[in-house]
């Protein structure tokens, strides 16, 4: 079981990575001040 | 509402904005980087030998990825303590390991600041698992909630003249300085006060005491194999029992506390939380306690003014709060001051007078009585704390659905540490964003321009929250594993469900008490709404910040809509309001209204 958990817990944290990295393409401004530096 | 309840308010009120002005006044300097040099001499070992460079700023999304890296690091740590405890030292009481469906809802509860808990402390939980894993968590995620509220006001302070192109601080240094400098100073002098007051700070083994006189009670009849026998309906069979002794749990408690009211944490050493008179002896210790879950998110309000260079704009924060915070408390003191009607009938005196609390005292602590327990009730439910002194699931039904309504508006009055400002700041937005949609002008806030990308993000962050909560309910209460957990049937039912997912999803982590949650389906839940409640609004707040900190700062001009006077924090109340609390209104119907209605037909 403890694998079953571990495995939440790291997809929960993966669902939040992948949450970040698509909102630092959501309607990045053309100057890049939103988007990547 | 009493003359003693209005003049516990105010005393409480006008102490909060005494302490938290100087404390506003450091985390200003905290969130400017300007330490004094002694203070930078001693960080710099630290950061040293983490390889750090605190002077480097980052990228919104690089901070991101710190943060969210350390808290999944910290998770995993807390989950392996409770698994391995009973292997580990610092466990005179023999813990054995916690079921691992448990040790996740724990391990996520503690690191996203909610402290929600659904095992009991005492007959769960060694004393490493308690210092090291919880209490070390309590630091870090209060520290995690502040680091987030500065990089939004460092966002608005942000000239955005190319300088720092969207760059906001660095995590690690944030994160260093808020434990080292705010939270364990502050834990400290707080636990040597509640060591005087009668808080237990040892290591000693469980104690067993005799009683006074024998107490006869019922328990769960055990078979010939060691389970708990049943009846033919599945009902467990008691038997009749008596004891004239009792065991006394001790441990570390006043150090975890401390910043279990500072940090806005909420999780108790014991089950009964701050009811427990070695969590929360006296009168004094009390109104500490509530005094300390208010201290950050106040002062983080002045902090805010100081370094956006406008005193005035923290001023109409905390303003819109403590009005909010009022309206609250002067709707619940009264409702559990009027008692239960049906007593009423039977002719059980309620009224306050000298030899009584009088009211609904069911689920409260003689010695805190009706005032001091429904002013903590609202003080915890509108900070993200969670702490309770009394039980929420025997307040009457309007008496409890304050605490509920205050912990759906978002946890933004005063809220978490960090975490209410900048879900306050995120409704200011939104404020701004209304009123320029009414007089057709860009909405700016603080000389920003709230654009496109701004209100995306700003949504997000509204919605994920009334999402976890109404979608979790719903799957709770169709569900057989959700309905199981309830302890009182038809709407009391529906309001722990309804309460649970609220206090989960918003980070606040009290309970209503009465839902059996600690399986794993309420385990895998909660856990899951916490997780999203806390990461998935920090992430669009910090794309918020990175954003905000790129842009120019426009000067005020006459057709600026002043953000700091009262029509401001008027549309800023209506906002949280509104957006806020009009999201659970078919569920507060289904809940607390009917059974008030109920109640009083």
């Amino acid at each position: 079981m403890d694998l079953v958990w571990i495995g939440a817990l790291l997809a929960l944290w993966a669902v939040v990575a992948a949450m970040a990295a698509g909102l630092d393409r959501l309607n990045a401004p053309k100057n890049g001040g939103g988007g990547r530096p | 509402m009493t003359a003693s309840a209005a003049s516990l308010l105010a005393f409480f009120l006008v102490a909060l904005v005494l302490l938290a002005w100087p404390v506003g006044k450091f985390l200003a300097a905290l969130c400017n980087e300007r330490l004094p040099r002694w203070m930078q001499r001693i960080e710099a070992p630290l950061y040293k030998l983490a390889g750090v460079q605190p002077g480097e700023s980052m990228h919104w999304l690089a901070y991101a990825f710190a943060l969210l890296a350390f808290n999944a690091v910290g998770a995993i740590f807390l989950y392996a303590l409770q698994r391995l405890q009973g292997l580990l030292p610092l466990n005179p009481a023999a813990m054995g390991a916690v079921s691992s469906d448990s040790a996740f809802n724990s391990a996520v509860s503690f690191v996203s600041n909610t402290n929600w808990q659904g095992y009991g402390g005492e007959s769960t939980m060694s004393y490493l698992t308690q210092m090291l894993g919880f209490t070390v968590q309590n630091f870090f995620s209060a520290a995690t909630g502040i680091a987030v509220a500065f990089v939004l006001i460092r966002g608005f302070a942000r000239r955005g003249d190319g300088k720092s192109n969207g760059l906001v601080g660095n995590f690690w240094a944030d994160l260093t300085r808020i434990t080292l400098w705010l939270l364990v100073p502050l834990s400290f002098v707080l636990a040597l006060f509640f060591v005087g007051q009668g808080v237990i700070q040892n290591f000693d083994g469980y104690k067993t005491v005799n009683t006074v006189e024998a107490t006869a009670f019922q328990q769960p009849k055990n078979g010939a194999d060691g389970q708990a026998l049943k009846d033919d309906k599945g009902a467990p069979v008691m038997e009749d029992a008596t004891t004239k002794t009792q065991t006394l749990a001790m441990g570390p408690v006043a150090s975890q506390e401390a910043i279990k009211m500072i940090g806005t944490n909420g999780g108790g050493f014991f089950n009964a939380n701050s009811a427990h008179p070695y969590e929360n002896p006296t009168a004094l210790s009390n109104l500490l306690q509530m005094i300390a879950i208010f201290l950050i998110p106040a002062a983080l309000c002045f902090a805010f003014g100081r370094v956006v260079g406008d005193r005035r704009q923290g001023w109409a924060v905390l303003a819109a709060m403590t009005a909010m915070f009022v309206v609250a408390v002067m709707v619940l003191m009264p409702a559990e001051q009027a008692g239960n009607p049906l007593l009423a009938s039977l002719g059980v005196d309620q009224v306050s007078s000298a030899l009584q609390s009088g009211g609904n005292m069911e689920g409260k602590e003689v010695r805190f009585g009706i005032d001091a327990s429904a002013l903590f009730a609202a003080i915890t439910t509108a900070a993200s704390c969670g702490a309770v002194n009394a039980m929420h699931d025997s307040f009457t039904p309007l008496g409890g659905m304050v605490p509920m309504v205050l912990i759906q508006l978002g946890e933004v009055v005063f809220g978490g540490v960090g975490s209410g400002l900048y879900g306050m700041l995120i409704f200011a937005m939104l404020a701004v964003f209304i009123a320029g949609l009414m007089i057709g002008r860009t909405p700016e806030y603080l000389g920003k321009k709230i654009e496109v990308r701004e209100m995306k993000l700003i949504s997000i962050a509204i919605l994920v929250t009334p999402v976890l909560v109404l979608a979790g309910t719903a799957v709770a209460v169709m569900a057989g594993a959700g309905k199981a957990g309830i302890a009182n049937p038809g709407a009391h039912g529906f309001s722990e469900i309804l309460y649970a997912l609220s206090s989960a999803a918003n980070n606040n982590g009290s309970a209503f008490a009465g839902l059996s949650a600690n399986t794993p389906f309420y385990n895998g839940l909660l856990g899951l709404a916490m997780w999203l409640g806390r990461f998935a609004v920090i992430v669009p707040v910090l794309a918020i910040a990175g954003s905000l900190a790129a842009k120019q700062r426009l000067p005020v001009t006459g057709g600026t809509l002043p953000t700091h006077g009262p029509l401001f924090v008027s549309l800023l109340m209506g906002t949280v309001l509104l957006v806020g609390l009009l999201n659970y209104v078919p569920a507060l119907a289904l809940g607390p209204v009917v059974e008030h209605l109920v109640l009083w037909k």
